[in-house]
């Protein structure tokens, strides 16, 4: 049977989002973070910080509920002003937030401030149930709109939070299930244990499904393109605006709506995209028997195959 | 509330048997994009119907070229008589299109159908089949290479699933 938006509305409720309140309180933990570290930049002119700006999914109000155990991850960008963003070190920003965090916090102990990221020289600072990774970015302009963000490979890319804020913005205004949808995509992502994707992958390509065929008729029918394209036109990339994925040889190329010569998967190793993709099909193919089943155990049975044990379309 | 039609299945085998049928259908519409959602679904639905008047002895889905040639075809022929197949699940057609191809749906008659009166037939098909034609199985496959690979069942119903491809 079919499940109508509704049904999938109250598992995306009840189980898979971030409840408003939760939100709303983690958002302002991170604004009194921003807050004290803004004092203590009024009183020490020697930082260069320009700007911060929240990003990630706590801002556009995508955030699951973190599993058992995990805090709640939010994003923030750190804009500097630097002279020459061709000749200096990036880990001497990494370093400038952490001593910056200290100053604002010193009773917190060290292992409050994780500088350990792997892939980026981000500081994780550890609140109450939260995590706020502040990025490094070098600003290239007045309003800090776009900037270069530097990964522990050595690479350096301009990209925008601004822009991504917004992209987002447009697309969930275009369609209105975009945020439900996403949030499936993210649970059904974490629960097949699909390494390499991450949110933001999901986002733009779903948001890219708005801008090829408008918005999805349904939450059901959403998820039954996203699988679909996933696996019969991924290959192709996905562009915004203009892009071209020619210049990329990268297992998945999802170019970046603020900057058209970055691709945010090109880390996304080959099994790890023939996994992504042999899931999707997997998927598309469970949702679809389960549509055309008869009954409705039969059918939550196939769904749970893809979202885990706690799917559920009764209100508690 | 379930209809007993024999000792061995009912309307909700039938129903199960062949939701794998339509998920089928769907799959190889979508992916191909060769025919429109909402067409597929009043197929299924017509489909459906003759199945569980036990109308339906096969259903044919066709890949066509531009010039008429089957690329491509898959046939699901029905047994009452599945109490001992296993059952598998639905997927695994993705076939390859190109320009001007087309989509067909045929569907075979059982004995039970034959051997209605016309008028009940013509009746029925007012009803339930408006817009299909009268088409020949004879012969379509002979230039082809099939494989059943498979099963759809609920107790004593099924559908086994037959694949046709262009001889290498």
């Amino acid at each position: 049977m079919k499940f109508s938006d509704t049904d999938l509305g109250i598992y995306v409720s009840n189980k898979l989002a971030l409840p408003g309140d939760e939100r709303n309180e983690y958002r302002a933990q991170v604004g009194r973070l921003l807050d004290t570290l803004d004092a203590v930049l009024s009183g020490d002119g020697s930082y260069e910080v320009k700007k911060f700006r929240r990003a990630g999914s706590l801002e556009k109000g995508t955030s699951n509920r973190p599993r058992a155990g995990r805090a709640v991850d939010a994003d923030v960008g750190v804009y500097f002003k630097v002279d020459d963003p061709s000749n200096f070190d990036i880990a001497t920003l990494q370093r400038l937030i952490k001593t910056l965090l200290i100053a604002a916090y010193p009773q917190k102990r060290q292992e409050d401030f994780d500088d350990s990221g792997s892939r980026t020289f981000g500081v994780v600072f550890k609140g109450s149930g939260l995590e706020v990774d502040l990025a490094p970015i070098v600003a290239l302009d007045a309003e800090s709109n776009y900037g270069l963000q530097y990964s522990r490979a050595g690479g350096r890319v301009k990209t925008s939070v601004k822009v991504h804020i917004e992209h987002y913005r447009d697309h969930s205004a275009r369609d209105p299930l975009l945020a439900s949808t996403l949030r499936l995509a993210k649970r059904w992502c974490y629960w097949k244990e699909l390494d390499g994707i991450s949110s933001f992958h999901l986002e733009l390509v779903l948001s890219y499904l708005i801008d090829r065929d408008g918005p999805a008729s349904g939450l059901e029918e959403g998820l039954r393109r996203f699988f679909l394209f996933i696996m019969r036109d991924l290959t192709r990339g996905v562009v915004f605006e203009g892009g071209n994925t020619c210049r990329f040889s990268d297992a998945i190329v999802i170019l970046d709506p603020a900057n058209s010569e970055n691709n945010v998967a090109a880390r996304v190793e080959r099994t790890e995209r023939d996994a992504f993709v042999a899931a999707a099909r997997t998927a598309f193919e469970t949702i679809t028997w389960a549509q055309v089943l008869p009954g409705k155990g039969e059918t939550v049975s196939l769904w749970k195959e893809l979202f885990g044990d706690n799917f559920s379309i009764d209100q508690d | 509330m379930t209809t007993t039609l024999t000792q061995t299945f009912n309307r909700d085998d039938i129903r199960r048997v062949y939701a794998s049928f339509a998920a089928d259908y769907r799959i190889i519409a979508d992916w191909t994009g060769l025919q429109a959602k909402e067409f597929v679904d009043e197929t299924i639905y017509q489909i459906k119907t003759l199945a569980e008047e036990l109308y339906l002895k096969e259903v044919h889905i066709q890949l066509l070229s531009k010039s008429g040639t089957i690329r491509e075809a898959v046939v699901y022929g029905v047994s009452t008589n599945a109490s001992s197949w296993s059952s598998d699940r639905p997927g695994d057609l993705y076939w390859t299109t190109y320009e001007g191809d087309r989509l067909y749906v045929i569907v075979d008659f059982s004995q039970k159908w034959k051997g209605l009166p016309p008028a009940t037939q013509r009746e029925f098909a007012a009803i339930y089949l408006p817009g299909w034609g009268a088409t020949s199985l004879n012969g379509v496959y002979d230039a082809m290479t099939n494989k059943t690979d498979r099963h759809y069942s609920s107790r004593a119903y099924g559908m086994d699933r037959t694949r046709y491809t262009v001889r290498p």
